[in-house]
């Protein structure tokens, strides 16, 4: 993926924190017909960091990772990536810099087997348009692997796998096209208490890879565990960006039921 | 000033040639219908049959210099009889009507009779003709008596092919089991079937509209009933897929009788090579052209005839005028 | 063995194909004098089961993609018509041909176009265009039968293509239902095209998430199926020798029960071609089979509807108990 040569030095995986942030949104504006849904959001996400995104429902969190997917565009506002202006017209912008969103129903084809899945719209072929079968085989079950899912058939069809797994393959097929920039689309609802575990694995997993995550989410106790930092979204503005140090569970829960940004 | 005189009465004399040349000439365009206009009702719909109905009834129209419109209700009795009480508000010159029921016709067209609007009917008839209906005239073919002579046309075959008349097994193939015209034409058949001394009763295969399924379905009874020795087609549709169906169950012409109606080109086929004794030509365009001249003749004259327009059989032998005409709408 | 079967045919097909032969075997045996199996018979089936197949193949595509199209019905006659016309004109085979493909496709590309762009349902817009191309096929014939003899001889290379026999015997019909159902079957099972056909079917939005142009998919879809129907449209037009106005009358549900006996699933997103081409001949030789059997043939139409219910209700309860 050229694309995402930046002009500042190149970053190393794994070593979150770096000076230039990987994903900067900047005075972030949308509107839809009558209702402010963002109203002058600045939100980023550094390199190899999870951010846990926040906010009770209606708050404009689903919105805020549109934008960022290419599914929608901001009214007013400027994204960077690497440091540099972007312009993330439509989801196949975002795919190209490298931001894949994993989504509550896992965009996953039910009656279709695990390898198509994470192959989907994107088939390896053998020329004239024919699948490579084997690859696909093959490169899933490896990445499966690579996340800690131990599934044994790739022709297994994702209807008949867990809900934990079916987020696994959702999971696997962003890592295998390296994404640098995973949003989590409430990955836990739903799931068993041993699920969430695992999803919540999968989570450390990616940052590990040196992949950044944006986790959304009401479970406050869930991604209190993985993320490193918290942007909390009430009606449309942003109430607080606070590192975990700097926070407990009791003051987000405050923050988010509260609904009124904090004086600092 | 003689002569001026006798130019005056030379121009005045020409002048009035000069004028009523063209006028006799113009009169001469003037068709003997013109300005008549005759409804029919019927419960026709669109298909091959009322196609060549409506045909006639243009034709003579066209050659009447009249006007004549068609209503076709498609086999809806409502809907049948409320365009007849249009037709009567429009105060046509003439009505002719398909008589489709016994009594449910009696009191309109009395009552139409009696407001001075001439009511004929056409196509189909009360079951006891003028006795059952005040209607003034009717022209028109029996269904039943068509069944009769396609029957008997096909028996008679089967007769002289040495076939142990009184045994014979028959069958028809209909498109849609229950509707009227299967029903009466079936009837007809069995008129023959007695006449003949045939035991046994006439079984009715379902093969529907389509051409493909009523192939298929005919194929597999025929291949089922190896014993089969006649076989009608009830319809159009049904009697053009009986030579496939007979080619593709492996019989010969000759092994199984058939006979059916209209001339579609799959019957032509049949007819021609020996698959076919006869088909039904139901000359119905003669039903709707004489249903316009007699409403004329009618309203002209008070003529009121009786007109059969009979069930005419094509076979082998007078089949090329048939061929002829068929594309043009005319059989 | 399961598996090679489950893999190649798609679990429901596979139940399909045990179906299938249980259904040959019974009528074999049952049929008056073992007519099921005469040679007769079986070339009938041959040359008359494919009508239906062949536009069935490019219909359970289409519902694999999810969507319907009923309109399959108008499509044959209008083919019909449109080839008949041209021959009528002395146009040379060829562009007849031709020219009666475009017509199949441009009305598929139509219908397609409709589906996607409107957003709504399918079954609705293509009753829609069946109804308003079939007003039209019987207005422009005032449902006159057209004989094409006059125009095209006998043993003409299109009618030997088309109509013919195979070494005298192979009706040529289920020949090209084969090499249709093979092309499909490649295209579907082993090509790009074919998984974007599935997943747009199994979750559209997941497929136009992951990048896959779905309306356009659905379009393809479409057109193959508008070809499909020329194609036998032209076909059952030389073998009847006519065009009629009631060519393909009642195909749009026959159909679509071919794919839902072969094992497509009404939802989209399930389905095999192995299993359309089974479904197909699993129908007709319900049909057949009860006629030879002797079954009433006045009320064959009860019997095939019933056995219709009963096999797609096996057919879930047998996926469903299997867990897939």
């Amino acid at each position: 993926m050229s694309d995402q040569k930046s002009a500042v030095d190149g970053k190393t995986a794994g070593a979150g924190g770096k000076s230039t942030p990987l994903v900067k949104m900047v005075n972030i504006h949308k509107s839809f017909g009558k209702v402010n849904a963002l109203r002058d959001i600045n939100f980023h996400v550094d390199h190899a960091e999870i951010v846990g995104l926040v906010g009770d429902n209606g708050a404009g969190k689903s919105t805020l990772i549109k934008i960022v997917s290419g599914f929608h565009r901001a009214d007013k506002g400027e994204i960077f990536y690497e440091g540099e202006k972007v312009n993330i017209n439509t989801p196949k912008d975002a795919k190209r810099l490298g931001i894949e969103t994993v989504y509550q129903e896992q965009a996953l084809a039910p009656h279709v087997s695990i390898a198509r899945n994470v192959f989907m719209g994107r088939e390896p072929t053998k020329g004239l348009g024919f699948m490579d079968r084997k690859k696909m085989d093959e490169e899933s079950m490896g990445t499966l692997t690579k996340l800690g899912l131990r599934i044994k058939d790739p022709e297994a069809v994702v209807e008949a796998l867990s809900g934990g797994q079916r987020q696994g393959v959702a999971i696997a097929r962003v890592l295998y096209f390296e994404a640098k920039l995973v949003i989590l689309d409430e990955p836990t609802i739903a799931l068993s208490v041993k699920e969430s575990q695992q999803v919540l694995d999968f989570t450390q997993q990616l940052k590990a890879q040196g992949i950044s995550v944006i986790f959304i989410t009401h479970n406050i106790f869930h991604v209190f565990q993985v993320a490193e930092r918290f942007f909390i979204l009430s009606h449309g503005e942003a109430l607080t960006d606070v590192k975990k140090e700097d926070t407990n569970i009791d003051h987000l829960i405050e923050l988010i039921v509260s609904g009124r940004k904090e004086k600092k | 000033m003689k002569n001026k005189k006798l130019m005056v009465i030379a121009l005045v004399t020409l002048f009035c040639f000069a004028v009523m040349v063209p006028s006799v000439l113009f009169a001469k365009d003037d068709k003997p219908g013109k300005g008549m206009y005759f409804r029919l009702v019927t419960h026709g719909g669109n298909d091959p049959f009322w196609a060549v109905f409506q045909q006639g009834m243009r034709d003579a129209a066209n050659e009447l210099g009249c006007r004549a419109d068609i209503d076709l209700a498609g086999s809806d009795l409502q809907l049948q009889q409320k365009r007849f009480q249009e037709a009567v508000a429009m105060r046509p010159d003439g009505i002719a009507l398909v008589i489709n029921d016994s009594t449910l016709w009696d009191k309109p067209v009395a009552d139409a009779i009696a407001k001075g609007i001439n009511v004929i009917g056409t196509n189909n008839d009360d079951e006891q003709g003028s006795a059952g209906n005040a209607r003034l005239a009717y022209i028109g073919q029996n269904e039943r008596r068509a069944g009769m002579m396609i029957g008997r046309a096909v028996f008679e075959a089967a007769k002289k092919s040495g076939k142990n008349v009184a045994n014979l097994k028959v069958a028809a193939a209909v498109e849609v089991p229950g509707a009227n015209y299967g029903v009466v034409r079936s009837s007809g058949i069995k008129d023959a079937m007695k006449e003949y001394g045939i035991k046994g009763d006439i079984e009715i295969i379902d093969a529907t509209l389509e051409m493909t399924t009523a192939e298929s379905r005919i194929t597999s009874y025929v291949i089922a009933h190896s014993d089969l020795d006649c076989l009608f087609g009830l319809g159009g549709i049904t009697t053009d897929r009986i030579t496939s169906a007979l080619k593709n169950a492996k019989k010969k012409p000759g092994q199984v009788l058939a006979g059916g109606f209209d001339a579609t080109p799959g019957t032509l086929t049949g007819l021609e090579t020996n698959y076919m004794v006869a088909s039904i030509d139901q000359q119905q365009y003669l039903q709707g052209y004489f249903s316009v001249y007699v409403l004329y003749l009618m309203k002209k004259y008070g003529f009121a005839p009786q007109i059969d327009t009979g069930g005419y059989l094509i076979t082998k032998d007078n089949i090329e005028l048939i061929k002829k005409l068929s594309p043009k709408n005319i059989r | 063995m399961q598996r090679i079967v489950n893999r190649f045919f798609g679990f429901r097909a596979s139940f399909t194909l045990i179906v299938f032969i249980a259904l040959l075997v019974f009528f074999g045996i049952f049929s008056a004098d073992r007519s099921f199996f005469k040679v007769a018979h079986l070339t009938a089936l041959a040359r008359l089961a494919p009508d239906l197949g062949i536009v069935a193949l490019g219909v359970g595509l289409l519902m694999i993609a999810g969507e319907f199209d009923l309109s399959v019905a108008s499509t044959i006659p209008l083919s019909s018509f449109v080839f008949t016309k041209l021959l009528g004109w002395g146009s040379p085979l060829i562009i007849c041909l031709f020219v009666t493909f475009i017509a199949g496709m441009l009305v598929g590309f139509l219908n397609g176009m409709m589906v996607t762009k409107t957003k709504l349902p399918s079954f609705i817009v293509t009753l829609g265009t069946m109804l308003f191309w079939r007003g039209l096929i019987f207005a422009a014939s005032r449902m006159m039968p057209i004989g094409i003899r006059a125009w095209l001889d006998f043993g003409s290379w299109l009618e030997k293509m088309l109509v013919g026999s195979l070494f005298g015997v192979v009706p040529v019909q289920i020949l090209w239902f084969l090499f249709f159902a093979i092309i499909l079957g490649v295209l579907l099972h082993f090509h790009r095209f074919g998984n974007w056909v599935f997943v747009t079917g199994d979750n559209v939005t997941a497929a136009r998430a992951m990048g896959v142009n779905t309306d356009g998919v659905k379009i393809a879809c479409y057109v193959i199926l508008g070809f499909l129907c020329s194609f036998m449209g032209v076909m059952q037009n030389i073998r009847i020798e006519s065009f009629t106005a009631n060519q393909g009358v009642g195909f749009e549900l026959k159909a679509i029960a071919s794919a839902v006996v072969g094992g497509t699933a009404l939802m989209g997103g399930i389905g095999s071609i192995p299993g359309i081409f089974l479904g197909t001949l699993t129908i007709q030789i319900i049909e057949n089979g009860l006629i030879l059997m002797g079954a009433p043939a006045f009320g064959i139409s009860a019997f095939i509807g019933a056995a219709i219910i009963i096999f797609a209700v096996l057919n879930v309860a047998a996926a469903r108990v299997s867990g897939k």
